[in-house]
């Protein structure tokens, strides 16, 4: 690619030429001459050595990591020179997302490495939004010696950082709260199945899985013999988190699915942690279902799966609980997180969950103080919106659900201690 | 039968149009750059070129000027570069057959149309302007064309070719056939009827003291008594004059021509223009003036148009000065035959031997003629501009125009279009304003349009919002709103289904708001004023306030 300084060399060599030609100015014609000699003769001499770079995510080389929202990731790129000739004007610039905010460092450097020199550029960068990303790839640009021709290329080098909702500690507030205690963590049951206390022994059958093998009793009997263990009787807890596309009302850091999903994250991993299994429900241009699991893998399915959502879509919640009644053991509690604005099957969905005994806890988030945040409500429609929205809150509590106004200042843990019943 | 209706189905579908007519304008562009490019790509059939040596070449011609060391060369792209030439009186430009036209180019007229955006055919106005002004400055130009585009250059000297083919009965090779004319010239140098020989004026033939020394080389040019003893090699440019019988000062030529036309008689002689008929065909010679081949006896009154006679200039000199008798200034020869000096009628010999029918070899058979004395002649009366010298300066030069000829190399006549309008856009002032124009936005739209590449730098990007819906706010502020929430509000805290709230009587919803003021608001539908509303809000918010509400 010509640089700037390029194309008017060779425009002004071009019209010195033919104005020499013109006016019969030889001594035009030679400097015109001279300015194209000088192009075709930096033409020649392009490309840029044989480059080695490595990119080590917190002091190892990884191809992909996981960080909290909030969490800072260091960075180390590694340049080296592999080739018998200097890098001359070498700018190396490695792509970071948007979303992340440079906090030390700087994530390019230009330099002019001898053979077999080695550069490194160090930086930290600053997680503050959930979602996928990725660093890389890295910029390689590459100037002559007289800034006339610029060659750009990439390595594909690529680190995927996957950053997770924030995880509240919300345990005390969940045992001061009204929130039902029926669910009090796994119990052992005299059946076998997943869990964890020895049950019995049994012989190898295709599917198990290969570290439930005993190898002592394979050595006495010289068969294939599994340990079988006892079922872990636990709750199956749903969360049904709202993406609809009205749940983006307020700031990019605050608004109702950022608080949401750190909500959801933080009850997923809470009751996780207390071996319930936790099924993930999103809705919003369609609907997302994680099958009631529990372990550290599915909290990293749930906590994946939020990482990822967008706010998109108006589907109906009835057509949600509708869909999912089937698969909900019967009076499992249910976690609905949602600012239930802009969606008339709220009432009937609520009805029909806790018709069919499931103890509902409702977690909305203020989208009406939100929008407060981005957008200058007249304060009569903020009164009567308030209004309405009491109203709404009230008469989803008149069918039994517990129900939380959450406001955009209250924390996790403290909003949970407003659990509101009839 | 399905197949066909299937095809007329999909001939019928958008796709297949647009791909019906997307390959129709490609094919259509690929004809039409085939067709201007073969114009340029297919060779030519090439002749009368200084640089070859096929019988109707001039390769002979310029190699005699070459032993005689005069430098010459070829003006592949225009006749606008004669106005580079240094020494124009010390130079030839030689044009033999104008064989085909070029594109043309608007220019500037200095007058009053201000701009000329067509042009003649053959050379382009600002070519001939250019060659006028190179006679102008003493140049010498020959012009040999028969139906060639030479008639706008004859034209800027008052001369004009009649386009039509001469016959002559009473003076054509016998022995070569009716297409071989003899051009007789008496005297070439008694230019009009009274002014005798001016032979003088010709440095090979002017010898002032009669001792048959030409004064050139004579030592007292005017004393007979003093002569001098001359070589072949003192002769220099004269050396065709020379032989060992005696100096030739013979003022008359032989030429013979192949298939010429003539010059229109009105104009062919005209001393006050210093327009002078030379060579001239005999009266037995007829102009086909109706193109078909043969001698037409015209009857007027049955409306025959018949062919006219002769005698008809073959061979016009022009003198930039009166009978040319300043050796400095300028002179045009013009010639009606473009193959006057082909190798064939200028040196037969040149050609070598052909394989005879027998199985022996013979030359081709032309007769003796002055063709090449009379060439020699008009190069030694423009280069020998030294009065004591035979010999050219180094600053003469023979320029042959190779500009209108067909190339015989592929692409040849692609480069010598590309280099003629090089040379346009750097010698017409229309052409170079237009340059100078056009380099100046060059320059402007490389300043404006051309950007290094962006330094790069990491940005931190986050801040987007989402709103809600503005439109709203306004429809919250009605009365009538202001009242459903209320009613909602009443029925919830009564926790009342929405059938029992609408069969609930009025006098029983006044006990339970029991607040007259929101009772009024609820019953009388009327205007309220903002402050109203403002108060009716403040009281539905304190009514049935619960304590969880109180305390958030």
């Amino acid at each position: 690619m010509w640089t700037r300084k390029a194309s008017l060399m060779v425009t002004s060599g071009i019209s010195l030429i033919l104005i020499g030609m013109m006016i019969s100015n030889f001594q035009l014609m030679i400097i015109g001459l001279t300015f194209i000699s000088f192009l075709a003769i930096n033409g020649w001499v392009s490309g840029h050595s044989e480059l080695e770079v490595t990119r080590a995510i917190n002091g190892t080389q990884t191809n992909a990591i996981n960080v909290y929202k909030g969490d800072d990731v260091v960075v180390e790129l590694t340049v080296t020179n592999n080739s018998y000739r200097r890098t001359q004007q070498l700018e190396v610039f490695d792509n970071v997302p948007h979303e992340m905010k440079m906090r030390k460092g700087i994530n390019q450097m230009r330099m002019n490495l001898g053979p077999g020199q080695t550069s490194r550029i160090k930086y930290r960068v600053r997680c503050p939004l959930r979602g996928h990303y990725t660093l890389g790839p890295i910029s390689v640009r590459y100037r002559n010696a007289f800034n006339l021709y610029v060659n750009e290329s990439q390595i594909e080098d690529r680190t995927d950082v996957t950053v997770f909702p924030q995880v509240r500690e919300i345990e005390e507030a969940l045992l001061r709260s009204d929130v039902p205690k029926m669910y009090t963590g796994a119990t052992t049951l005299k059946t076998p199945g997943q869990g964890m206390e020895f049950y019995s022994l049994r012989e190898y059958l295709p599917g198990d899985a290969f570290r439930s093998i005993n190898w002592k009793a394979y050595a006495k009997t010289g068969d294939l013999m599994v340990n079988e263990k006892t079922r872990d009787a636990v709750t199956d807890v749903f969360i049904f988190l709202d993406t609809r596309d009205v749940s983006r009302i307020g700031t990019v850091l605050k608004n109702p699915l950022e608080m949401g999903t750190v909500a959801a994250a933080s009850v997923s991993t809470y009751f996780i942690r207390r071996r319930d299994s936790v099924a993930l429900v999103t809705y919003g241009e369609k609907v997302e279902y994680l099958p009631p699991e529990t372990g550290d893998k599915q909290d990293y399915k749930v906590l994946s799966r939020l990482a990822a959502v967008e706010a998109k879509g108006s589907m109906p919640l009835q057509a949600v609980t509708n869909a999912m009644s089937a698969r909900m053991s019967r009076g499992s509690p249910v976690f609905i997180i949602s600012s239930l604005e802009g969606d008339g099957t709220t009432l009937p969905a609520i009805r029909h969950l806790a018709g069919k005994g499931h103890e509902v806890i409702v977690l909305s988030p203020s989208s009406i103080d939100l929008e407060r945040l981005v957008s200058r409500i007249p304060r009569m429609s903020y009164e009567v919106l308030k209004l309405e929205r009491q109203n709404r809150l009230t008469a989803i509590s008149g069918y039994g659900a517990k129900v939380i106004d959450w406001m955009p200042d209250v924390e996790l843990s403290q909003a949970l201690l407003q659990v509101r019943s009839v | 039968m399905a197949d066909w209706r299937g095809t007329l189905n999909f001939m019928k579908t958008r796709r297949a149009r647009r791909s019906a007519l997307i390959f129709s304008f490609w094919a259509l562009m690929m004809i039409l750059v085939s067709t201007v490019a073969m114009t340029y790509i297919v060779p030519g059939q090439t002749h009368q070129s200084a640089y070859g040596d096929d019988w109707n070449d001039l390769g002979a011609f310029r190699t005699d000027i070459n032993n005689m060391g005069i430098e010459t060369t070829a003006l592949v792209s225009s006749p606008l570069l004669l106005s580079e030439i240094d020494h124009p009186e010390e130079a030839i430009f030689i044009v033999s057959g104008v064989e085909r036209d070029t594109i043309s180019l608007p220019r500037f007229t200095g007058d009053e149309s201000v701009i000329e955006f067509s042009e003649g055919e053959g050379y382009t106005t600002s070519e001939i302007l250019a060659i006028e002004a190179f006679v102008e400055s003493g140049g010498t130009v020959l012009l040999m064309d028969d139906f060639g585009y030479s008639s706008n250059l004859a034209d800027q000297f008052g001369l004009q070719y009649s386009g039509h083919r001469l016959y002559d009965e009473g003076s054509y090779a016998a022995e070569l056939g009716a297409d071989y004319i003899w051009v007789n010239t008496g005297s070439a140098f008694n230019f009009t009827t009274n002014s005798g020989s001016l032979a003088t004026i010709h440095p090979c033939l002017k010898d002032l003291d009669n001792d048959g020394v030409i004064d050139i080389l004579d030592p007292e040019p005017l004393d007979p008594a003093i002569s001098a003893f001359v070589t072949e090699a003192d002769a220099g440019l004269c050396a065709h004059r020379y032989s060992s019988d005696g100096w030739d000062f013979s003022e008359n030529y032989h030429l013979l021509t192949n298939a010429p036309s003539a010059f229109e008689k009105a104009t062919s002689y005209n001393p006050v223009e210093n327009r002078y008929a030379i060579g001239k065909s005999t009266l037995d010679s007829y102009l086909d003036t109706n193109d078909d081949g043969n001698l037409t006896v015209g009857f007027e009154s049955l409306g025959i148009e018949g062919d006219e006679q002769g005698p008809f200039a073959v061979y016009v000199r022009y003198c930039e000065d009166r009978l040319c008798i300043d050796a400095d200034t300028g002179r045009v020869h013009f010639v009606a035959d473009g193959s006057i000096l082909i190798n064939s009628l200028y040196d037969p010999e040149s050609l070598g031997f052909f394989a005879a029918g027998d199985g022996s070899t013979q030359s081709i058979s032309i007769p003796d003629t002055d063709n090449r004395k009379w060439a020699l002649d008009i190069i030694a009366e423009a280069l020998l501009v030294n009065p004591n010298s035979t010999e050219a300066s180094s600053n003469s030069i023979v320029i042959f125009d190779e500009s209108r000829h067909q190339q015989p190399t592929l692409f040849g006549d692609t480069y010598n279009l590309l280099y003629y309008l090089l040379i346009y856009f750097t010698n017409d002032w229309m052409a170079m304003l237009l340059l100078f124009l056009t380099l100046f936005i060059v320059l402007e739209a490389v300043l404006i349009r051309k950007e290094d590449p962006e330094d790069w730098r990491h940005v931190f990007r986050i801040i987007y919002y989402g709103f809600g819906d503005a439109r709203r706010y306004e429809y919250y502020q009605r009365p009538e709103k202001i009242r459903q929430v209320l009613l909602s509000r009443v029925r919830n805290l009564n926790t009342l289904s929405r059938e029992e709230f609408d069969a609930l009587p009025a006098v029983e919803l006044q006990r339970m708001i029991d607040d007259p003021i929101l009772v009024n608001f609820i019953f009388e539908d009327r205007r309220y004023k903002a402050d109203e509303l403002v108060g009716i809000i403040k009281r539905i918010k304190e009514w049935g306030r619960t304590d969880s509400e109180a305390e958030a």
